[in-house]
């Protein structure tokens, strides 16, 4: 009786939480229909401007960045159009459109894209486990436990040993699903945590060490994607595609997993 | 005349042993004055001659006298035999202010660190004569009335500011000057020097120091100091032939003019150099000094890919032009961009450099797109206005057109990555927007009720079909139950419909099939006659009670085709309460 009450709770819950979001979300359908008509008629400011009203309220997709990094594109802002691009990817990383537009912005830095080391083992793997899509495995998780006790329910039915056999089988073979497609997204999270990819802002200074005494080693213009190693009292622990690091002011940079306000 | 021989012997030894003794390089330093006795409308020339070089020359003070001119220095030196002979006199002519005896002072000089004086002298001035002296040489009139002097526009310039230094020569009264070349030509060290070239030498008037003369410039040096500090201006030394005319009258009754040789020098400057103020120095300062203006132009915005463009970076105005740097040019790296042409366009004039000097880029895009070139900033330093003046530019954008590119570019940097015939995407036109998931559902307690729930159930399913088995042992007894309900029910239909025989018989047969369904456990289907019989044989039922009810059975299906009389029904319905009171007796017993 308990768990019925829990589960009509959480249904209610879920229900009162859709509601609010529906409201959201025609509000958001009227903004991206503005930014649209916008960016159609190259007004690109507002269009920027709608689109960001989006992003702020907490919607996204990859659409989203991607109509955003047009918008950024197209009125000059190198910066910006990287990094809405790159999210885009983030969210999509296969989307041929994001990638195509990504190589035009790309050619509007100033830098020399770095030449990328050749990936480890290691290091391809992670990049593998850090797209993993976290909804696939959420369903996966939940599927394979609820498959479970359907199975285990007709092992327990079944009339003849076939189906018994059958119903032991994809039960054991649900509930693996189920635990892995959970361990998969504790993994997912933890290398996602590691993996923080970020864009520069203006022209920052490279350094030794994180203090602006600190001899500087090269210069970084606006657009150019640095991973964020570690972090100290608003510095961080830069390196580059092709592998140089140095230490870098964080309030030159914008990370791409990072949230709107 | 032995004693006369004896004493001349002994004088040309005394000669030549002084003579030695100068090779030996005895330092002298002397004083001579060109009369010692003088009217007061005449001038006095002091000469303090040394045979070596020496610093800190001080004269003294000419109490009773004006100086008219000098410390003018006159340097000579000589190689005779193999023995070098040099000297340098330190000059004045003096005006006589009084009447009286008086003393020319002692002068002082340092020489390899020993102060040498020389003596005092005196001098005695009469009344004014008559007629000034006349028995100046040529040289005497030549020294006085041909001076060199230099004159610099600032003596305390910030550093790279333009200064100019202009030599003059002065000429006196009726004295002309027939050629001149620089004998010792002035080093500027740590300045950057230009020349200025004199196109035609004017003489114009002018008063120097109390004495007019006709002035010329000849030489003007522009100077831009490259170092801070005290900078001294070493003296430019003239060699000057000189004609100055004599008392002599020629056949024609001109003037005739003796020949002489004037080496001037004119005086060491000192220039203080400023530094440039540290303070509000912008990053973008790369030591333009003066004032200028500032543009970055390409000569197009819009162009096909592969076809070149130009950017100009160019500074105009006045100032150190030649001595700093142009900001570079930074463009977009898919642009290719070679090495810049520099241009300079430079009138040097007494004012300075003043021009314009320019890079001009050549740049050629790849690559369809739009390419931002970041504006530039240059900074100089406005010495009159003693501030920093930043000007910066506009940012420039390129719009490369896909277009005829003809081959292949060959020289692409391999970096880039190559997009080619393929245009800028339009934006997408639908959207899936949802809220942003901050995070992993590995902290989102929904999750695991709904992933936990099922393992929740199963202890709950496993009680439920333990219970339902439990129960299944007892289905048939609960089946049998709810068929003698049902009979029984049927039954009772039938009786309340006795009037109307259609009703009757089919509710009697169906009472009759549930009252077997619950003894004999079978199904409606199977139920042929003979089943029937075999089974309630097989429960002990008598076949006289089995063959009634068959008959009874009959009947009903017989009833359905041919209309039964009520009474025969009432006849019925007691037989079906009988068989089915028989059938009950007999299976309990």
């Amino acid at each position: 009786m308990k768990t019925r009450l829990l589960i009509l709770g959480l249904l209610l819950g879920n229900y009162c939480l859709s509601w609010g979001q529906t409201n959201i979300q025609d509000q958001a359908d009227a903004w991206w229909a503005e930014a649209q008509k916008a960016y159609q008629e190259e007004r690109y400011t507002e269009a920027i401007e709608q689109y960001q009203k989006i992003s702020q309220s907490g919607l996204a997709d990859e659409a989203l960045y991607f109509n955003l990094a047009n918008a950024y594109y197209k009125s000059n802002q190198v910066g910006n159009s990287i990094y809405y691009y790159e999210k885009a990817l983030l969210l999509n990383p296969e989307d041929e459109d994001v990638a195509a537009n990504l190589a035009y912005a790309q050619k509007m830095t100033l830098d020399q894209a770095a030449t990328p080391l050749a990936p480890t083992l290691g290091a391809t793997m992670v990049r593998s486990i850090v797209h993993w899509n976290p909804k696939y495995l959420k369903y996966g998780a939940w599927l394979g436990m609820w498959l479970f006790v359907a199975f285990v329910v007709l092992y327990r039915l079944g009339g003849t040993t076939r189906v018994k056999k059958w119903g032991f089988a994809l039960a054991t073979l649900s509930l693996m699903t189920g635990l892995m497609c959970f361990s998969a997204e504790y993994l997912r999270d933890y290398w996602t945590s590691k993996d923080q990819p970020a864009i520069v802002f203006g022209v920052v200074s490279i350094r030794e060490a994180p203090a602006v005494s600190a001899p500087e080693l090269f210069t970084l213009n606006e657009g150019t994607k640095v991973q964020v190693l570690e972090e100290l009292e608003g510095w961080g622990h830069i390196a580059l595609a092709d592998g140089t690091q140095g230490w870098m002011e964080l309030s030159g940079l914008k990370k791409l997993r990072e949230l709107p306000e | 005349m032995q004693q006369i021989k004896r004493v001349l012997l002994g004088m040309l030894a005394l000669v030549w042993a002084t003579g030695m003794w100068a090779q030996d390089k005895e330092i002298l330093f002397e004083v001579s004055v060109s009369k010692e006795k003088l009217g007061l409308n005449e001038r006095l020339r002091v000469d303090f001659t040394m045979n070596r070089d020496g610093d800190h020359f001080e004269a003294p003070t000419f109490k009773g006298f004006k100086v008219l001119m000098g410390p003018s220095q006159s340097t000579s030196s000589s190689w005779i035999n193999g023995v070098r002979s040099f000297s340098r006199t330190f000059s004045f002519i003096l005006q006589p202010t009084a009447k009286g005896s008086w003393t020319i002072g002692q002068a002082e000089i340092t020489i390899d660190g020993t102060v040498y004086k020389t003596a005092a002298k005196k001098v005695e001035v009469t009344e004014a004569v008559a007629k000034p002296s006349d028995e100046q040489t040529a040289q005497d009139v030549a020294d006085q009335n041909v001076r060199v002097i230099s004159e610099v526009s600032k003596t305390n310039p910030y550093l790279n500011e333009g200064i100019l230094i202009t030599y003059k020569l002065l000429v006196g009264n009726g004295v002309n000057v027939t050629n001149f070349n620089s004998v010792d030509a002035a080093e500027y060290t740590h300045f950057w020097n230009q020349d200025l070239p004199i196109n035609a030498y004017n003489f114009e008037p002018t008063t120097y120091e109390g004495k007019s003369y006709q002035s010329v410039v000849l030489k003007r040096v522009l100077l831009y100091p490259q170092k801070t500090g005290k900078l001294s201006l070493k003296p430019y030394t003239f060699e000057l032939s000189v004609d100055v005319p004599t008392n002599r009258r020629d056949f024609f009754g001109r003037p005739l003019y003796a020949p002489a040789t004037r080496v001037a020098t004119t005086a060491e400057i000192t220039i203080e150099v400023k530094e440039l103020p540290v303070e509000n120095r912008p990053a973008s300062f790369t030591g333009a000094v003066g004032s200028f203006d500032f543009f970055v132009t390409p000569n197009k915005t819009a162009l096909d890919t592969g076809t070149a463009l130009e950017v100009e970076v160019r500074v105009t105005g006045k100032g150190n032009l030649k001595l700093f740097s142009l900001p570079e040019l930074k463009v977009p790296a898919a642009l290719e961009r070679y090495a810049p042409e520099n241009k300079q366009k430079i009138n040097n004039s007494r004012t300075g450099m003043e021009g314009s000097i320019s890079d001009t880029y050549t740049i050629i895009p790849n690559f369809q797109g739009s390419y931002p070139i970041p504006g530039l900033e240059f900074t100089y330093f406005d010495p009159k206005a003693k501030k920093y003046v930043t000007r910066s530019t506009e940012e420039i954008n390129i719009q490369a057109l896909g277009g005829a590119v003809s081959g292949e570019p060959t020289n692409t940097p391999s970096t880039t990555p190559t997009v080619r015939s393929e245009g800028f995407r339009f934006i997408k036109l639908t959207h899936q927007l949802a809220p942003i998931s901050s995070g992993s559902f590995i902290e989102d307690l929904n999750f695991y009720l709904i992933w936990l729930i099922p393992l929740l159930l199963l202890p709950i399913l496993g009680w439920w079909i333990r219970y339902n088995q439990a129960r299944g042992n007892d289905l048939g007894a609960l089946k049998r139950k709810a068929s003698s309900r049902m009979a029984k029910k049927y039954l009772g239909q039938a009786q309340k419909a006795l009037k109307t025989p259609d009703n009757f018989y089919l509710a009697l047969e169906k009472s009759m099939q549930h009252f077997l369904k619950a003894r004999l456990s079978i199904e409606t289907a199977d139920m042929t006659h003979d089943t029937i019989e075999e089974l309630l044989m097989a429960q002990g039922v008598s076949k006289e009670v089995s063959g009634r009810l068959i008959e009874l059975l009959n009947r009903c299906a017989m009833a359905r085709y041919s209309p039964k009389k009520i009474s025969d029904m009432h006849e019925d319905y007691t037989a079906a309460l009988a068989v089915l009171t028989d059938l009950d007796k007999q299976h309990q017993s």
